[in-house]
């Protein structure tokens, strides 16, 4: 996994992370996308109508993307840059 | 129960206090730069959430069903975008010691007059809400006496409380805000995500549970602008406006630059999204669940209420009321201290009259007091108008304006200040003006709204001065320079930044400190 994250190119990781991003606000923004799953009740799934699972769902695609593309820069390094304290 | 809650936060409040919150302007409006992750995350939840989440925003789940989710929506996508811009945000922040995003808006465009905008465009567009929060205090105190008290002798109580608690906020600047952050937090979302839990598995003799939302009526699953009186782009609208207006309040931007490091905002980023939406998604499916018990269907709005009354009576409904007063507390501290810091920092503050740190904290504290004692005056005296509540629909128009110049001038190279300034200004007149005759959708566009049209015009305006005027070679040798300083973290700009603390890749220790932290 480590050897993995690290040899992602930057520019992959950008274009995934934006991929993924468009993704969900396309599913939640674009009108044709939201219409169709207006009113849907069926299937229901986890005990939710589908139109509520599908807003949950987005919701934690994201949630989840962003937190893989956390730790795949953590696992780069390059997340480690501060401001150093005066006197520290 | 709400003595205790109110004075274990003033307890925080002083045995977190510094001394040095009055000798740097840094450290009493971001704090240092020092804290970590999770506190960012919870101080961003704070400011995000107000105490009506758990009345208007339940209210809309339990009278209007999946309309409630559209808070889910925006939030997160809101907030995920937060992630994107971190890294050049923050580096910028340390680079040029900013403490707020008109300082940001000021620097990139290299403009007094687009920090000034910026900033009172955000300052405007944040009072109606803390006036809003106070009137809604009043409501709490009236519920917590069992109705009791007069709705008059409530909203006097409710501010009295209020007003109180920002001697605090005033004296101390960011450092309290954020311990008292975490557990006001702790307790608006932590316990009543626990309670809609527990509530949800239908445990206890619990009113509602998760199987009732497999059977709720398909009215409630319609989504707005599918049949109706709106139109197919008002569910668009209502989320777009909240996607790109999560960064144009000024307390969410600020979260950024109380960070100790990136690592800090982009961990508190996720934190965030996951508090946030637990917290928003159990609430809604709670309220959602709800539709079904009567009471709550005669009144969605106190449905949070009624339903920890049916559940666990007065001890619960007492928890219910310290859940909402601690949400609205921490909303409206974080209105009042990035209110007082902008007017401040970017608006008293000129390119031609520096202030010393401790003339800035001076201001800032007098802002805060004169911005709490105006909101005082028009809470009293505008109670019970519906009109505030128009005034709250411009004001989130309005925010947004923010973003073209703030979006734009953080991703592209290009734009100018004749540009941002103009924009911001046309598009929030356009804004206003429209969100004035069209409180709530323009019928004629779709139900597309005001906020929507006057964003098109910023745009337009941004663009068309940009290619008109375009930037002289200065100007764009000083935006190479401004976007260099994102490119690298041990990047130092200009000589002033010399005497300033430096930017390095911190090594294995430090890494592991901002991990406890």
């Amino acid at each position: 996994m480590k050897e993995f994250a690290r040899s992602l190119s930057p520019r992959s990781i950008m274009t995934g992370s934006i991929a993924l991003y468009a993704v969900v606000l396309v599913m939640v923004l674009f009108p044709p996308a939201y219409m169709s799953v207006s009113g849907m009740r069926n299937p229901v799934i986890l005990g939710l109508p589908f139109v509520v699972f599908y807003y949950i769902f987005n919701a934690a695609l994201l949630g989840v993307g962003l937190t893989v593309l956390y730790h795949v820069e953590d696992l780069r390094g390059e997340l480690d840059e501060r401001r150093v304290q005066e006197g520290e | 129960m709400l003595t205790v809650f109110y004075l274990i936060v003033i307890g925080i409040l002083y045995t977190t206090r510094r001394k040095e919150v009055t000798k740097s302007f840094s450290e009493y409006a971001v704090g240092g730069r020092a804290y970590g992750p999770w506190f960012v995350a919870m101080s961003y939840v704070n400011s995000w959430w107000p105490g009506s989440t758990f009345i208007a925003f339940f209210g809309m789940a339990a009278g209007a069903g999946i309309f409630g989710f559209y808070g889910l929506a925006y939030s997160t996508l809101g907030v995920g975008l937060m992630y994107f811009l971190a890294t050049r945000a923050w580096r910028w922040g340390a680079a040029y010691d900013l403490q707020s995003q008109p300082d940001l808006l000021g620097k990139r465009f290299d403009s007094h007059a687009v920090r000034v905008i910026s900033s009172v465009v955000g300052v405007i567009a944040v009072f109606p809400w803390v006036v809003l929060g106070m009137q809604a205090l009043g409501e709490l105190f009236h519920v917590a006496s069992g109705g009791t008290w007069s709705v008059a002798v409530s909203l006097v109580v409710g501010i009295a409380v209020i007003v109180i608690r920002q001697i605090w906020t005033v004296n101390m600047g960011m450092r309290g805000l954020i311990m008292t952050d975490m557990f006001q937090g702790i307790v608006a979302y932590g316990v009543s995500t626990l309670i809609g839990v527990i509530m949800l598995t239908g445990m206890g003799n619990s009113p509602i549970s998760l199987s009732t939302l497999a059977t709720v009526p398909e009215k409630f699953l319609r989504i707005p602008g599918d049949g109706g009186t709106y139109g197919p782009l008002y569910w668009f609208a209502l989320i777009f406006t909240g996607v790109i207006g999560a960064l144009c309040w000024p307390m969410s931007f600020q979260r950024i630059y109380t960070a100790s490091s990136v690592r800090a905002v982009k961990a508190s980023t996720t934190r965030t999204m996951l508090i946030s939406g637990v917290f928003y998604t159990v609430l809604m499916l709670v309220g959602m669940a709800a539709v079904s018990v009567p009471e709550v269907a005669a009144d969605p709005q106190g449905g949070w209420f009624t339903l920890l009354d049916k559940f666990g009576g007065t001890w619960l409904t007492g928890l219910a009321v310290v859940t909402v007063f601690a949400a609205a507390m921490g909303h409206i501290d974080g209105s009042v201290q990035v209110s007082g810091l902008q007017i401040a920092n970017d608006i008293v503050q000129r390119p031609g009259r520096p202030l010393s740190d401790r003339q800035l904290t001076y201001i800032a504290k007098g802002s805060m007091a004169a911005f709490m004692l105006l909101a005082t005056v028009v809470a009293f005296s505008t109670f019970n108008m519906t009109r505030l509540q128009l005034l709250a629909q411009i004001s989130y128009q309005l925010v947004v304006q923010i973003s073209v110049p703030l979006f734009l001038g953080i991703f592209w190279r290009g734009g100018n200040k004749y540009g941002a300034a103009a924009g911001m200004v046309l598009g929030s007149l356009v804004a206003s003006i429209m969100t004035f005759f069209f409180p709530d959708d323009i019928p004629a566009l779709g139900s597309l709204t005001g906020g929507i049209v006057g964003l098109v015009v910023n745009l337009v305006v941004y663009l068309v001065a940009y290619a008109v005027m375009g930037q002289t070679a200065e100007e764009r040798v000083r935006v190479a320079e401004f976007f260099e300083a994102a490119q690298h973290p041990a990047h130092r700009v200009g000589a002033a930044a010399v005497a300033e603390p430096v930017l390095v890749a911190s090594g294995a220790d430090e890494v592991h400190e901002e991990r406890e932290s």
